[in-house]
């Protein structure tokens, strides 16, 4: 029992402690898909379907791929009096061709180096250009899920080495 | 330290920014804390490696300067020399100038003081309106009184570096990082992609622009005393992204503020 109570403990303080080999793995393992070009956009009720192209890269920003994407933008979450890009409802979707009533669009490119794109929507009933970082999207790659246990066990292994050392580290330097 | 270079953003167009955004929310806005150039330094830290980028694939790769640069790996010993400055000292200009002993004094006195905690009463540097010209005009003398590459390598938050950082962490430093400008405080941040070792560097946060899709942060960056550089915070992917300059190709990056608290 008491091995037991030890045991869980010790899996508690990895957790809370956010372990370096599991948090990196599980960090690395982050793909990044980020809208570069709109190349349709449709209304339908209170929702703009928008098809456009996405850059997939590393945690690292490395390029990896592109792909097509859909996404379903909800327009009263573009009327917020202090619209932020975080604040827009968005809802990925699969449908190959979206319905509705099409709207013109293009796509803009702010000056400032590495701004996200920025979607011009050419009707009134879209009320503010959309940032085009509200379509990001963060998955996991697959292969990191069979190699979380091992690294968990890694760090339940290293842990109590590094706690030992921090306050070292924090008293000693500057 | 590996580390960047962008725009200049003046006196009076931070102040007409704050008051966009006193106008109305959700306004692009800015708050200035430190002054870029006149609190910063004249001169800048030297890179000890060369860096290269292929152009085609974004790859990076570096080779050692020979001979070495005899200023270099003080990133951190400058960015925290800034911001004494900035808490510490005040700069007369009408007053009389002083002897090279003189100023040593007051420098060193300068460089003895807490970062993490400002003191009521400031050190009188006379002679000079700012710490650019200052440091222009004494720049031996700071060098020689900066501290080394140690105090870098040993920094106390340096603890923080190896442990992964969520996007919930980001998010949080920015908006710190929002509010210690518009308190006034110049924030020194870590710069870093641990475990890649393309970037570990120390820059000093001094002025914000909100915008709808992110948020734009100007920093004294100490590689570069000529112009400050951008970090972008992207507001979906709660991410920071460092612009490219000579010693980095630019892309994401993680930070957390340091000399802030006991622990960093």
């Amino acid at each position: 029992m008491a091995g037991c109570t030890r045991a869980l403990v010790a899996a508690l303080l990895a957790v809370a402690t956010s372990g370096c080999v599991t948090g990196h793995l599980w960090q690395g393992a982050r793909r990044w898909e980020q809208a570069t070009r709109f190349e349709q956009a449709s209304l339908t009720g209170d929702e703009l379907l928008v098809r456009y192209e996405a850059a997939v890269s590393d945690d690292a920003g490395v390029p990896l791929a592109a792909c097509e994407r859909r996404a379903a933008v909800s327009l009263a979450s573009l009327r917020a009096v202090s619209f932020t890009a975080d604040a827009a409802t968005v809802r990925f979707v699969d449908d190959p061709a979206p319905p509705g009533e099409p709207v013109p669009i293009s796509t803009e490119t702010p000056d400032a180096p590495g701004a996200p794109a920025v979607l011009r929507v050419h009707d009134p009933r879209v009320p503010i250009a959309i940032p085009g970082n509200v379509f990001t999207r963060v998955t996991r790659a697959p292969w990191v899920y069979p190699l979380l246990p091992l690294a968990f066990c890694v760090d339940l292994a290293s842990m109590p080495v590094l706690l030992f050392f921090a306050p070292g580290a924090i008293v000693i330097g500057d | 330290m590996i580390a960047s270079g962008c725009r200049r953003l003046r006196q009076p167009i931070a102040v007409a920014l704050v008051a966009v955004a006193l106008a109305g929310a959700g306004a692009p806005h800015a708050a200035a804390a430190l002054r870029f150039p006149e609190d910063v330094f004249a001169f800048a830290n030297e890179t000890v490696w060369e860096y290269h980028t292929d152009a085609a694939s974004g790859r990076q790769w570096w080779t050692r300067r020979d001979p070495r640069p005899p200023f270099s790996l003080r990133c951190g010993p400058m960015a925290r020399a800034v911001r004494q400055f900035y808490v510490r000292a005040r700069f007369e200009p009408a007053a009389p100038p002083l002897d090279e002993a003189g100023y040593e004094r007051l420098v060193r006195a300068v460089m003895a003081s807490d970062p993490r905690r400002p003191r009521a009463t400031r050190i009188v540097i006379p002679g000079y309106p700012d710490l650019r010209s200052f440091s222009a005009a004494h720049g031996e003398l700071i060098r020689r009184t900066l501290s080394g590459a140690w105090s870098s390598q040993l920094q106390r938050g340096n603890w923080r570096m190896i442990f992964p950082f969520s996007r919930g962490h980001q998010a949080a430093t920015m908006r710190r990082l929002v509010r210690k400008l518009a308190a006034g405080e110049a924030p020194i941040v870590h710069v870093l992609r641990f475990p890649a070792i393309t970037l570990n560097h120390m820059i000093v946060v001094y002025a914000a622009e909100e915008s709808p899709a992110e948020v734009r942060f100007f920093a004294y960056d100490p590689n570069d005393a000529a112009q400050p550089i951008v970090l972008a915070y992207d507001r979906v992917a709660r991410r920071f992204s460092y612009p490219r300059t000579p010693y980095f190709p630019g892309g994401p990056v993680r930070l957390y503020e340091i000399y802030d608290g006991w622990l960093y």
